[in-house]
């Protein structure tokens, strides 16, 4: 029934099926570009040798060991474990990157925007700064600190937005940035009151993956795993959602609701991620666009591959970071920013554009 | 005659300002009812009101049966389906992938868009005459075209009442009649009632076999569009000075300004 004219260019016809093929697609390419990148540092490993070593620790798989042992060390130890944070945390961030540009109708929204990371950061600073143990029994207090910090943020934000009732967006993106820039503030007055050794906390907010572990990314899953399923269940009503509110709400939305759970899970995603990783920017805001540049905007197919190209984005962005000045290693927010910022004002050019 | 529309004492007001003023209304499942007045006069807010988009501060609006505004969005959309007047719609959305949209309060949260669901959007599309403009985006897409896609939208939701705000605002003259009789069409395969907010008083005394004439927030003629347009009415609600003429074909009002009643500049 395809009789539409071909000049439009708008090729094929809409499929309403689960985007199987994009998505096995994707994660193939996902594990060759981990198994590339942790190939790739001082001591070069090449490719093949990195998938044997990757399989020979899969439990039914026998294979005879053909590597020196340093290079099982060196990808065990160092490098699959933060080419997995890595891969993780721009999952993360580039779901609730698109969860937030969804939600707010905006195309340059971002996790940072309402200023859960910044709060999040300010919780962590908190934990850095005031001597509490990282851990306590077993349980991690630092994800948690910034997942408060987060929260709380954002329901500042979302607190203010309700009570200004007119043009609830607007100002919940308006406030987001004034809280930010308050918490920020906080956090570097808490620097600039405590010890002089700063480098852990700055380190940590300039963002990076230098000690990744393998157990950050074990607790990273039970946060994060329900926050995908859940945001990708909703990808329907994001859809729909694109039209304005009252629209949505005709058609069957409940808005109020929808912008509770999903700001909440954005939220918990990113203040997760941001406990491991530091502030790392841009990657939620570039991944859903490259997806909308490939793909389509349909949220289906934007959450699913809006994950897979942050991961791999990130993954990316870490191997410039850890190899670009090597022996040394630069922040990887400074990698995703040089790449980041220039797509940006690409963006808010284009936006132009459309709008005139 | 089964009542689809009640609305009983109903007041409205944004701050202070009453809108709607203790209207009391029946509309029977039959009526495709044309809801005419003067700018500002709470066209809108009575669509929205039975819609259930907004509650009333006072008094209970039911539509077939429920108490609109006191229920779930998602049964809400399967009892009434509202055509808004200019809403923003994503100029990057496929005008297939709007009207299913239309599917939305029927699917659960886990559920995909089912052979069914193509189906029902494909025959709203066929009978808005947007078939053929399935693939294209909405930004490249005219504003007949969009409003016929909006009720092709409206259709695919496939709920009994049909609410419609200015359906023919910015068409040309073919556009204006072909809209109206796509409603009127549509009014015959549903069994709730049809109610449009529309400014052309002709068009609308054409394709609609009850009139609500409203004015400042009150109900201020109701009936046959012949009933409701008469010159002494139309002076009340709108101030100004009409002609009214049967039409050549079928005899339905003509409003016709009358031209000396304004100063005339030389």
């Amino acid at each position: 029934m395809s009789n539409h004219p071909s000049h439009l260019g708008s090729n094929h016809e809409k499929s309403w099926r689960f985007p199987w093929l994009r998505i096995s697609l994707g994660i193939f390419g996902t594990i060759i570009c981990c198994l590339v990148a942790a190939s790739i540092g001082s001591v070069g490993i090449n490719p093949n040798s990195t998938l044997l070593i990757a399989l020979s620790r899969v439990p039914i798989i026998d294979i005879s060991q053909t590597w020196p042992d340093s290079w099982d060390t060196i990808l065990w130890k160092l490098r699959f474990p933060r080419v997995i944070l890595a891969l993780i945390v721009g999952a993360s961030l580039s779901v609730s990157g698109a969860t937030f540009q969804g939600l707010f109708r905006n195309p340059l929204a971002d996790p940072y925007l309402i200023g859960v990371a910044s709060g999040a950061s300010l919780g962590a600073t908190v934990v850095f700064l005031t001597g509490i143990p990282f851990s306590y029994g077993g349980i991690s207090i630092l994800p948690i600190a910034s997942f408060t910090g987060g929260l709380i943020a954002v329901s500042v934000a979302y607190g203010i937005a309700v009570r200004s009732s007119s043009t609830r967006l607007t100002t919940l993106i308006l406030a987001g940035v004034a809280i930010g820039s308050f918490t920020t503030a906080i956090s570097s007055l808490l620097m600039l009151r405590s010890d002089p050794d700063l480098r852990v906390v700055l380190s940590w907010i300039m963002g990076g993956f230098i000690k990744a572990q393998w157990n950050h990314s074990l607790f990273l899953i039970p946060y994060l795993l329900p926050g995908f399923i859940l945001t990708f269940a909703y990808s329907r009503i994001l859809n729909t959602m694109q039209l304005d509110e009252e629209y949505a709400s005709s058609l069957g939305v409940n808005i109020e609701r929808t912008k509770k759970i999903l700001i909440l899970v954005a939220t918990m995603m990113t203040a997760a991620v941001v406990s491991f990783s530091g502030l790392i920017g841009f990657v939620g805001l570039v991944a859903p666009h490259i997806v909308r540049l490939i793909w389509d905007s349909d949220f289906r197919t934007l959450i699913p591959m809006a994950a897979i190209v942050g991961g791999c984005f990130l993954v990316i962005a870490d191997l410039i970071a850890r190899t670009i000045l090597s022996p040394g290693e630069i922040p990887v927010g400074i990698v995703t920013a040089l790449c980041g910022a220039p797509f940006f004002i690409y963006l808010l050019l284009r936006n132009r554009q459309d709008t005139t | 005659m089964k009542i689809g529309i009640s609305l009983n004492n109903i007041r409205f007001s944004y701050g202070k300002n009453d809108v709607i003023k203790n209207v009391d209304l029946e509309i029977s499942n039959r009526d495709i009812v044309s809801l005419v007045g003067p700018n500002g006069a709470g066209k809108t807010t009575l669509l929205k009101l039975i819609g259930g988009l907004l509650k009333p501060s006072h008094g209970r609006v039911y539509v077939m049966g429920k108490q609109i505004g006191e229920i779930s969005p998602r049964s809400r959309a399967r009892i009434v389906s509202t055509v808004p007047q200019n809403p923003r719609v994503p100029q990057n959305l496929k005008l297939s992938e709007f009207v299913m949209l239309g599917r939305n309060a029927h699917l659960s949260l886990t559920q995909w868009e089912s052979n069914e669901d193509i189906q029902i959007v494909n025959e709203a599309l066929e009978v808005t005459d947007t078939l053929n403009l399935k693939e294209r985006h909405l930004g490249k897409i005219s504003g007949g075209e969009l409003q016929r896609g909006m009720l092709a939208l409206a259709l695919a939701q496939k709920s009994p009442v049909l609410l419609l705000d200015e359906p023919t605002s910015n068409l040309d003259l073919s556009h204006q009649s072909k809209m109206m009789s796509l409603i009127a069409n549509s009014h015959e395969s549903r069994v709730g009632p049809t109610v449009i907010g529309i400014h052309d008083l002709t068009l609308a005394a054409r394709y609609s076999n009850r009139m609500i004439l409203v004015s400042e927030g009150k109900v201020f003629a109701d009936g046959t569009p012949e009933e409701v347009l008469t010159p002494a009415n139309i002076k009340e609600a709108y101030g100004a000075e009409v002609a009214i003429i049967p039409h050549p074909e079928g005899g339905s009002p003509v409003v016709l300004p009358v031209f000396n009643s304004y100063p005339q500049t030389k």
